[in-house]
């Protein structure tokens, strides 16, 4: 099945030059188990997508896909232009560098410190001096809060720091593009809002292309750019507000939450343009 | 009866499937091995965790075997009037055979399982695709450091055993049994020879590290990735191992020194 376009959806992307990931006629299957079949989907640059869909519908593999930690029965995937899909080791490795995973629960190396899990990838690229590698490391840890944490063990952290320090390794190395698998599960709220916040800081301060997986609803709808709802090994994509509306229930039933929901803002810190009219309502009583 | 041909078929071929595998991930091993950076901090960390930790229990078991063989060995000679060549069978049997063996399964109960186990889990924990993604190769960066240190721990290991079931030995036999320590230590030294005895109990030390050492890290490579998986992975890395380690031990003393 085919990436589904929505009626009337402006927004829909379509291939071109900011392409900056490309799925073309992507099938996937583990054993008898289809995922995807001839999936096509487009990542712009520079955009913050959503990949939603039920438990099961293959999220974390497409992310894996685009990680070329999985490859496809048949299809291409593009990162920044180059194929990931059948080329060498080496080649992989440098897809890779423009390309940082956050990964469900962490994938920290238990036996190693936080400082340490974040130099990692710099001792290994040879490209800096120890004293740089330290700079380096103690600031990434700062911007994510995690500052006095880098002497502990991955094992000594809770959920939320967890999460913010795999987001720190993910970006030492200042990918173009950032994988988020699940980056809010199991998080209480204030946690949720620290890594959208920080999510969101990297898409407009860097430009950077992210794309994650979410059950979320809340967060899907305050920070992105447009949601790709994995169904029946396609794609339907729009925004939250359009899936709402799908003519299939099971696509619409998803962000039946959002009928109830009336965000006070987007994450990006202006008023998104279908809750500015109801922005008294927040003021009455509260988005979430 | 004929509808088994086609089950002993698919029998035979997941094995030397399994046996291509593990044959495939040991050349993955001595490419890596040859590749820089090398990492003589991991190394000396995993040899620490599969050599170090394991010294108490192969000295106490040395002794343990040393001291039956003594009693064992001083029964049977004494019907014959032979005890002072205790020392001379003691040695023989402890340094061509029981020594080497007896090592190789110690260890992979106590380090091969331990190694199996903690790949498996780091697969689990999608601590080896996190690797990936850094790219960082996870056979460089974790095989290769504990597969090499279970190949270098062993003849270490192997040689405590050795002098501690000697030592074991020696106290069951001169000191409770009363054989003179000085025809006891004679006999042996006469006895063990250094090129067949000695090189071979070397030689099958090095083996079973090696053995071990890729099957212990390919069981955790290739686990599934569930807490029942990495279960099954560690009792296979015990079960091939020691199974492997007794074979391979009739081959080697087959084509070594007879």
């Amino acid at each position: 099945m085919r990436a589904t376009k929505l009626p009337a959806m402006d927004s829909m992307p379509t291939a071109d030059n900011s392409a900056s990931v490309t799925l073309q006629n992507v099938s996937l299957s583990f054993g008898e188990r289809l995922v995807f079949q001839d999936l096509d989907c487009i990542f712009h640059a520079g955009e913050i997508s959503v990949l939603a869909g039920p438990s099961g519908c293959g999220k974390s593999s497409l992310l894996r896909l685009l990680g070329g930690l999985l490859q496809p029965q048949s299809g291409g995937i593009q990162v920044s232009g180059q194929e990931v899909v059948g080329v060498k080791k080496q080649s992989l490795r440098q897809i890779r560098k423009q390309v940082g995973m956050m990964f469900q629960n962490g994938a920290l190396l238990s036996s190693m410190s936080i400082f340490e899990n974040l130099a990692l990838p710099l001792r290994e690229q040879r490209e800096m001096d120890e004293e740089g590698i330290r700079k380096k490391v103690s600031n990434q840890l700062v911007s994510v809060g995690l500052g006095d944490a880098e002497e502990l063990l991955p094992g000594q952290l809770s959920g939320g720091m967890v999460k913010r320090a795999a987001l720190a390794r993910a970006l030492i190395s200042d990918p173009e593009i950032l994988l988020c698998d699940e980056p809010f599960s199991g998080l209480d709220p204030v946690s949720v809002r620290r890594i959208e916040e920080l999510l969101v800081g990297l898409n407009q301060d860097r430009g950077m292309t992210i794309l994650l997986t979410s059950h979320h609803v809340p967060s899907t709808r305050r920070m992105a750019d447009h949601v790709v709802f994995l169904i029946d090994g396609g794609a339907v994509i729009g925004t939250p507000e359009e899936l709402m509306e799908h003519p299939d229930e099971r696509v619409s039933s998803f962000w039946e939450e959002l009928r109830s929901y009336v965000p006070s803002a987007t994450a990006r810190g202006g008023a998104s343009p279908s809750s500015a009219a109801q922005s008294g309502v927040v003021a009455q009583g509260g988005a979430e | 009866m004929i509808e088994l041909i086609p089950a002993i078929g698919r029998y035979v071929r997941q094995w030397v499937d399994s046996l291509g595998s593990h044959a495939q991930f040991a050349a993955r091993i001595g490419a890596a091995a040859l590749r820089p950076p090398f990492r003589p901090r991991r190394s000396v960390e995993a040899m620490y965790d599969s050599g170090v930790l394991s010294v108490v229990i192969i000295c106490v078991s040395g002794f343990a075997v040393g001291m039956v063989l003594g009693l064992l060995f001083y029964l049977s000679l004494s019907r014959f009037g032979s005890q002072e060549v205790l020392g001379a069978i003691v040695g023989i049997a402890l340094v061509r055979e029981l020594a080497p063996v007896f090592t190789a399964l110690l260890v992979t109960g106590r380090a091969g399982s331990a190694v199996t186990a903690e790949i498996g889990t780091m697969v689990v924990t999608e601590e080896l695709d996190g690797l990936r993604m850094l790219s960082i190769d996870p056979v460089h960066f974790v095989v290769l450091p504990k597969s090499m240190a279970l190949l270098f721990v062993m003849p270490i290991l192997t040689a405590f055993f050795a002098l501690f079931g000697i030592a074991g030995a020696y106290v069951a036999g001169c000191i409770v049994l009363g054989v003179d320590g000085g025809t006891f230590v004679t006999s042996l030294i006469d006895a063990v020879d250094f090129e067949n005895d000695i090189m071979g109990c070397f030689l099958k030390s090095v083996i079973f590290g090696s053995l071990l050492g890729l099957v212990a890290t390919y069981r955790g490579y290739h686990c599934e990735p569930t807490s029942r998986g990495v279960s099954s992975a560690t009792t296979q890395t015990v079960v091939v191992a020691s199974v492997s380690v007794l074979i391979f031990d009739y081959f080697i003393t087959a084509l070594w020194g007879f």
